[in-house]
C-alpha cells in the first residue's frame, strides 16, 4: 500500500452528507508544483479553515435493520458511519465505501450481493469532531473509513472499492489520488476543479487568497496520480458535461476510464450505474481487479431504469 | 496510450498493448468485425448491433459487409472505437 503510511487512523462519517458549498470567488493563480503528488504537496500543507461550519444533527438510527452505526478512528477522532452487519458466518466479503451513492433501491442489489456496505461519515458531519473543509480533510477521512474495513473480520482486506456521486464523486477522485487502498474507484458526475462549484449555497470555508487551497481540491490536476482502477461517469445531460470532457481530455493515466451515458442526466444514471457497480464487484473474483464496463450496457440500464 | 486514427482502411488492424489505454479513430461508416479484450476498464464502440460481449471482451460485427477485422487488446485500460 502506498502513501498513506499514517501513524494515526483518522474516522469519519457523514451520512448527511451536506457538504455545504461555496460560492468561489478565487482560483486563477497557476502554481508550478513541479511534478510533485497530491500525496507529496499535502504534507507539506495545512488548510486554512477560516469559516467553521458543523452539522450538530447525531445520526439517525439506521431504518435498514442490515445497518448498525460504529465508530471508526480518523484524524480528528472518533467519526461515525453506517455499516452493513456482520453476516456472521466466518467468511470474508468484498466492501464498497459509498459517499453519496447509494440509495435505498441499490442498496438491494448490493445486499443481494453479499457486499459489505459503509456509509461514513466525515468530520464536522453528525457531531462528529472537526469541521468541514470542503474536500480537504473529508479525504483524509475516507481513508481511514477503508482502514477500519480492511480490519473488519467479515471483510476481504483485498476487495473494498469506493464510489460516490456528484460532489461525492469529486471526492472519490481526490481520495484514490492519494491512496491506493481501493480495489477500484467509481466516481459518477463529479467536479473537475472546485472552482466551478459556482452555484454552491453555503460559503465557502477556506482561506480563498489562497490558490493552493483550491488547487489541492481539484481533482483535474492530480490524475495521474491514481494507480488503481478508477471509472469516470457523467450523463451527457449533466451540467457536469463539461466538467467530465475536461478531466478526460486532461489525462492519458491507464488506469482511469472514463464513460459518456447518452442522454443521461445528473441524477438519473445513479442508479443504473450504481446497480450496475454492484453486478461488476460481484463478479470481480480474480486475483487482481478484474472489471469492464460497456458503453452500450449502461445506456441499456439506463434506459430500462426510466 | 495507443492513439490511432484512420482516414482509410483497407486490411485488418490488430493492435495490443500490455498496459494502456487504445483509441481507435476509423472512417465514417466503416463496416468491420472486432474484437476488443481488456481486463480492467471500459469498451465503447460505435455501435453495439451486432456485438456480444463477455466479462472482459466484445465481439461481433459492425455494420454490413465488413471489410476489415479489427482485434484490440490491452491487458489495463480502457478501449475506445469511434468513427470520424
Amino acid at each position: 500500500m502506498k502513501k498513506h503510511n499514517r501513524k494515526q487512523k483518522s474516522t469519519f462519517l457523514v451520512i448527511a452528507f451536506s457538504f455545504l458549498f461555496m460560492s468561489c470567488t478565487g482560483g486563477t493563480e497557476i502554481i508550478d508544483y513541479e511534478g510533485k503528488s497530491l500525496y507529496d504537496v499535502r504534507q507539506d500543507f495545512n488548510t486554512n479553515i477560516v469559516n467553521i461550519q458543523q452539522n450538530k444533527s447525531p445520526l439517525s438510527i439506521p431504518q435498514d435493520s442490515n445497518f448498525v452505526i460504529v465508530d471508526y478512528p480518523s484524524f480528528v477522532g472518533e467519526l461515525s458511519a453506517y455499516i452493513s452487519k456482520d453476516p456472521g458466518d466466518g467468511s470474508k466479503y468484498p466492501a464498497i465505501i459509498s459517499v453519496n451513492m447509494l440509495s435505498n433501491e441499490t442498496m438491494k442489489e448490493y445486499g443481494g450481493a453479499n457486499i459489505i456496505v459503509m456509509f461514513p461519515g466525515l468530520r464536522g458531519g453528525n457531531q462528529n469532531p472537526g469541521n468541514y473543509e470542503s474536500l480537504y480533510g473529508e479525504v483524509d477521512d475516507i481513508i481511514s473509513a477503508a482502514e477500519y474495513l480492511s480490519n473488519l473480520d467479515y471483510v476481504d482486506s483485498h476487495k473494498i472499492y469506493l464510489g460516490g456521486h456528484s460532489t461525492g464523486g469529486t471526492l472519490t477522485l481526490l481520495v484514490t489520488e492519494m491512496t491506493d487502498i481501493f480495489r477500484a474507484s467509481f466516481s459518477i458526475a463529479p467536479m473537475d476543479k472546485f472552482q466551478n462549484y459556482d452555484h454552491v449555497p453555503k460559503p465557502i470555508v477556506f482561506d480563498t487568497t489562497n490558490q493552493k487551497e483550491y488547487d489541492l481540491r481539484s481533482p483535474i490536476l492530480w490524475l495521474d496520480d491514481i494507480r488503481t482502477p478508477t471509472f469516470v461517469f457523467t450523463g451527457t445531460k449533466d451540467g457536469n458535461y463539461k466538467n467530465f470532457k475536461s478531466l478526460k481530455s486532461t489525462s492519458d493515466n491507464s488506469y482511469i476510464s472514463f464513460l459518456a451515458i447518452k442522454n443521461g442526466n445528473h441524477n438519473n444514471v445513479l442508479n443504473s450505474v450504481a446497480k450496475l457497480i454492484a453486478q461488476k464487484i460481484a463478479a470481480d473474483d480474480e486475483a487482481t481487479a478484474n472489471i469492464t464496463f460497456y458503453e452500450h450496457q449502461i445506456n441499456s440500464n439506463l434506459h430500462d431504469s426510466k | 496510450m495507443i492513439d490511432i486514427s484512420f482516414n482509410d482502411i483497407s486490411s485488418d488492424i490488430t493492435c495490443g498493448t500490455s498496459s494502456g489505454k487504445i483509441q481507435l479513430t476509423i472512417p465514417k461508416s466503416l463496416s468491420f468485425k472486432l474484437t476488443a479484450k481488456t481486463s480492467t476498464g471500459a469498451i465503447q464502440v460505435p455501435s453495439s448491433d451486432g456485438i456480444a460481449t463477455t466479462s472482459n471482451s466484445a465481439s461481433g460485427t459492425i455494420g454490413t459487409n465488413p471489410i476489415a477485422q479489427i482485434d484490440l487488446s490491452t491487458s489495463s485500460g480502457a478501449i475506445e472505437v469511434s468513427y470520424q
